[in-house]
């Protein structure tokens, strides 16, 4: 595969990119920094991809092992947060139900752990137990754990922001 | 709230986005350890080459007279520490160029990755260790030449140099070069710690959060 065939790919999957580096980075900057990064990652490992699996399946672990490893120096700009309700809440009352909703929904993923947010993000994209023990190299049982864990926290930090889930 | 509305809502904003313009930017994986490591070497390999040339010309530009022994002691270790930090760097920049498998599932490619760093680091310490151990001896030479600063060829490198000490003196070159050897290792490993150790354990953690039950 040529570069050109490549970053055509790229674009009629980028929703995976964006989706991935919201999940991980906070900031626009840092965002689009991760999401270059991931590109780069994945034209490394291009030519090892046989097609024994769906390419959005394969470039998903390529991205979320990339973001796992991701490593930012800059200490001033964590990629794990406390979360703060009142500031959080009072800053998106004046915002869109559907904008609050999704915020809401991002500020409690800034508390996850990295495979955390790796368990929710392919869940939330309708990958089964199966194949999320798959991508992250886990037993059936202890994703299955791992994920109802996951689920619950989410809901209850949602709760918490004041927000029914 | 729950997650299929979420599923729909993220989708929907994902497609709302300004679009980057993808590219391949080789300058990308700034923000890998690896990457960072090896592309310190490859700066430290170009910028030790420039300062064993300087060293290597050195006292001619400064019209030094050197004796015999300090010339030939000086050029000596001075080529030899610089052959053997090249041939270092160049056998590990071939051997580094392997790159992290990001293809594996995600328990793999971390411990993978970590066992990586964790070489890659290893290399660099010794490569850093190895090009700092033999350089006492030509600075010793080049100080008994009498540097401007330095003064009078009071150094006696001579009787250094061939070992014609006395107890007392034998033991201080010992412990002299025990003391300077351990501060460069713990340097170098306090430096390599503070750069890239955080991340390690950062991702041994995330090994240990995906073992547990």
């Amino acid at each position: 595969m040529d570069e050109k065939e490549f970053l055509i790919l790229i674009e009629q999957h980028s929703g995976i990119l964006y989706k991935v580096s919201r999940m991980y980075m906070d900031t626009e900057v840092d965002q689009e920094d991760l999401r270059q990064d991931i590109v780069y990652q994945l034209w490394k490992s291009i030519s090892k991809f046989k097609g024994d699996s769906q390419f959005s399946s394969w470039m998903y672990r390529v991205a979320i092992n990339t973001s796992i490893t991701y490593f930012k120096k800059d200490k001033r700009r964590p990629d794990k947060v406390e979360l703060n309700i009142d500031i959080d809440v009072q800053d998106n009352e004046d915002n869109e139900p559907k904008e609050n909703k999704l915020a809401h929904f991002y500020r409690a993923v800034k508390t996850l752990n990295k495979i955390e947010k790796a368990i929710i993000l392919l869940f939330i994209e309708g990958y089964s137990h199966h194949e999320i023990g798959t991508q992250l190299g886990l037993s059936n049982g202890n994703t299955r754990v791992k994920l109802n864990r996951t689920k619950q926290k989410i809901k209850e930090l949602i709760k918490t922001q004041g927000y029914e889930f | 709230m729950n997650f299929d509305d979420i599923k729909k809502e993220m989708n929907e904003s994902v497609d709302q986005l300004p679009k980057d313009e993808f590219k391949i930017d080789l300058s990308k994986g700034k923000n890998n350890p690896i990457h960072m490591i090896r592309s310190n070497m490859k700066k430290e390999m170009i910028s030790s080459s420039l300062v064993m040339l300087f060293f290597i010309f050195y006292p001619p530009i400064l019209g030094l007279k050197m004796t015999a022994i300090e010339n030939s002691a000086y050029l000596l270790f001075i080529v030899l520490s610089s052959v053997m930090i090249h041939l270092y760097i160049l056998k590990l920049i071939r051997f580094l160029k392997k790159s992290s498998r990001f293809e594996m599932n995600t328990k793999d490619s971390i411990k993978d990755y970590i066992y990586e760093v964790r070489l890659t680091l290893e290399s660099y310490k010794s490569y850093v260790i190895a090009s700092m151990i033999l350089l006492p001896i030509p600075i010793y030479a080049l100080l008994s030449a009498g540097s401007p600063l330095h003064g009078p060829k009071s150094l006696n490198f001579e009787k250094w140099y061939t070992l014609q000490l006395n107890f007392t003196e034998a033991m201080l070159l010992i412990l002299f070069y025990l003391i300077y050897t351990v501060t460069i290792v713990w340097i170098t490993r306090f430096w390599t710690n503070y750069l890239y150790g955080k991340h390690v354990t950062e991702l041994e953690n995330v090994i240990g959060a995906l073992e547990e039950e």
